[in-house]
């Protein structure tokens, strides 16, 4: 938010003895110099990103070809199998084929139906727990020990309570990614000022917008760390759960070419995963710098990546 | 229009040998118009008085009347200034939309709203600054916005919880002038809560002086200064110091009882 247009200051104001112009075009120029150094430092940081990547697929391809093993193909061998399989696609589906886009809808439609579900139970409960104490005191010993549990411990357990496949990875997922976004909105609503809080008592602002208009974006910044937590347990649920019992899925995909011995594929099954995770992390952390931003947070890149 | 009577609060807590009664029988009454400051030692219930008086306490004894009615919630037509300013202000909103937060609650048309709105960014001399946020501001400006925020609602009673505690000396000589100048202009009646002695007797028509807890109101002090307040005439003014002087000195010896008090009796307790 450092580019808003600040009024000029007074000793660009006392300068301006000369044409008016000579002035704003200071302004303009410095204004220009530092979009330009922004956006050098971005494409520092994507060179160093490509450069990083490509050093450790050329160790991993250097690697693989010098001793040879028949479970680690060399990455070209993976990104081949991936053009000659998946890429064949009808340009109006991105041309990706038919088994990829089946297997990615299914683990994505799951990820995001359980994500939500998680994100809205979280936020509301979060609400309530922040804002009485003596709903904290009775809930918190459950939450403790609720989130102590590692989810994926609940898979059998699952297993025998939900006999529907899609039921059951969404409610393990639902399980898993609930408590960071629980814990953050306690934590976000509780370190909310009490002043902040009676003064808007008595401006009278209704119950709706003090929820809407207060409480939710105060402590909004918090509640988009644990979103972003959330989203990794989302999908590490997804994969994992897809291993017991599915018939469709990138966590099914990837053990069904395992199981065949098929470990080419193997390997190329984590490639949409990790996209998957990428583009994830990528969209909630935009997300987070823009609110913390809004809360004038001095600079809100310096987040961790 | 705004009367305490017999005003009592006590803490409770699980262990009630530990109750604490911070007030008791406060008696305080005040009329349109005028600007009374409560002052007395840390820790003697002046934000307990005035969160009672905003309806955000309920006081576990004696009444409080606003126009004649008894305040049992949040009354209408209240605005109230607190310490940590920077706090009470919405960081994501710009300094007019802050404002005009307080005035949604109130229904008014739209152009009344924004027209009160930048009435009030003039009073406060932020004519400039509404498109700002209050991060971009400095603390005194933040203070102001706060300021502007409570006249914009065109409020019966303004509460003030030691507005400038935490602002530079020099700003806070301004806000003070600037409180002065708002209060006369818009006839409000201001409850203002202090513990700077200077800054009541300077800003108060009368300052109520509140002893140590369990709290009543020691002394109630017509200040008798000409209207027209200046930070360095009359703070020379040898009414003004010997009010001052009064004031310290009735705050002194309250505490100074308060303690031999406790002394001989230490297992005294609140309740």
């Amino acid at each position: 938010m450092t580019a808003a247009p600040a009024p000029a200051p007074d000793t660009t104001a006392a300068a301006a003895t000369g044409p008016l112009s000579g002035a704003a075009t200071a302004v303009a120029a410095q204004r220009w110099s530092r979009r330009a150094g922004r956006a050098r430092r971005a494409t520092v940081a994507v060179l160093i990103w490509v450069a990083s990547l490509t050093a450790a697929g050329a160790a991993c391809e250097a690697a693989a070809r010098l001793a040879p093993s028949g479970f680690v193909p060399p990455p070209s061998m993976v990104a081949a199998w991936i053009r000659a399989t998946w890429l064949t696609g009808p340009p109006h589906h991105l041309y990706l084929n038919e088994d990829l886009l089946h297997h990615l809808g299914a683990s994505v439609g799951r990820m995001l139906t359980g994500w939500t579900a998680a994100v809205i139970l979280g936020i509301s409960l979060g609400i309530l727990l922040g804002r009485s104490p003596v709903a904290r005191d009775f809930v918190n010993p459950l939450v403790q020990f609720g989130r102590s549990v590692p989810p994926v411990v609940l898979i059998p357990v699952y297993y025998l309570l939900f006999p529907d496949a899609t039921i059951r990875h969404v409610v393990l997922i639902v399980t898993g990614a609930i408590w960071p976004v629980l814990l953050n909105t306690i934590t976000g609503v509780r370190g909310i000022d009490p002043a902040l809080l009676d003064t808007v008592r008595v401006l009278k602002v209704g119950p709706v917008r003090r929820l809407g208009g207060v409480l939710l974006p105060a402590a909004a910044p918090t509640i988009l760390t644990g979103l972003r937590i959330s989203l990794a347990i989302a999908l590490l649920l997804t994969v994992v759960s897809e291993m017991f019992g599915a018939t469709e899925g990138l966590g099914y995909a990837l053990l069904d070419a395992q199981q065949h011995f098929d470990t080419t594929a193997m390997w190329a099954w984590i490639v949409p995963i990790a996209v998957l995770g990428n583009l994830g992390h990528a969209a909630l952390n935009g997300l987070s710098r823009a609110g913390l931003a809004r809360h004038g947070h001095p600079d809100p890149h310096q987040l961790e990546r | 229009m705004l009367t305490l009577d017999t005003l009592a609060h006590t803490y409770r807590s699980r262990d009630r040998r530990r109750d604490h009664l911070a007030l008791d029988g406060v008696k305080l009454t005040m009329s349109a118009g005028e600007m009374v400051c409560l002052v007395g030692p840390s820790g003697c219930g002046k934000t307990t008085l005035l969160r009672a008086v905003a309806g955000l306490l309920r006081p576990t004894g004696g009444t409080i009347t606003l126009d004649g009615q008894p305040v049992t919630g949040v009354p209408d037509g209240v605005a109230m200034i607190a310490q940590n300013y920077a706090n009470t202000l919405l960081p994501w909103r710009t300094t007019t939309a802050n404002i005009a937060f307080g005035l949604r609650p109130q229904h008014l048309p739209r152009a009344e709203r924004r027209e009160r709105v930048a009435a009030a960014l003039a009073a406060v001399g932020l004519a400039d600054a509404g498109h700002k946020h209050p991060w971009q501001l400095s603390g005194g400006m933040q203070q102001r916005v706060a300021i502007a925020r409570a006249i914009a609602c065109r409020p019966r009673l303004l509460l003030a919880d030691e507005p400038f505690a935490s602002v530079d000396a020099q700003t806070r000589a301004d806000l003070e002038d600037l409180l002065l100048r708002v209060q006369r202009e818009h006839h409000m009646t201001v409850l203002l809560v202090t513990h700077d002695i200077d800054e009541a007797v300077y800003l108060g028509h009368r300052v109520a002086v509140l002893g140590p807890p369990p709290s009543s109101i020691i002394a109630d002090l017509p200040i008798d200064l000409p209207a027209d307040r200046d930070q360095i005439s009359t703070r020379e003014n040898p009414q003004f110091v010997a009010l001052r002087t009064e004031v310290a000195r009735l705050i002194r010896t309250s505490g100074q009882e308060a303690t031999t008090r406790n002394a001989a009796a230490p297992q005294r307790t609140g309740a």
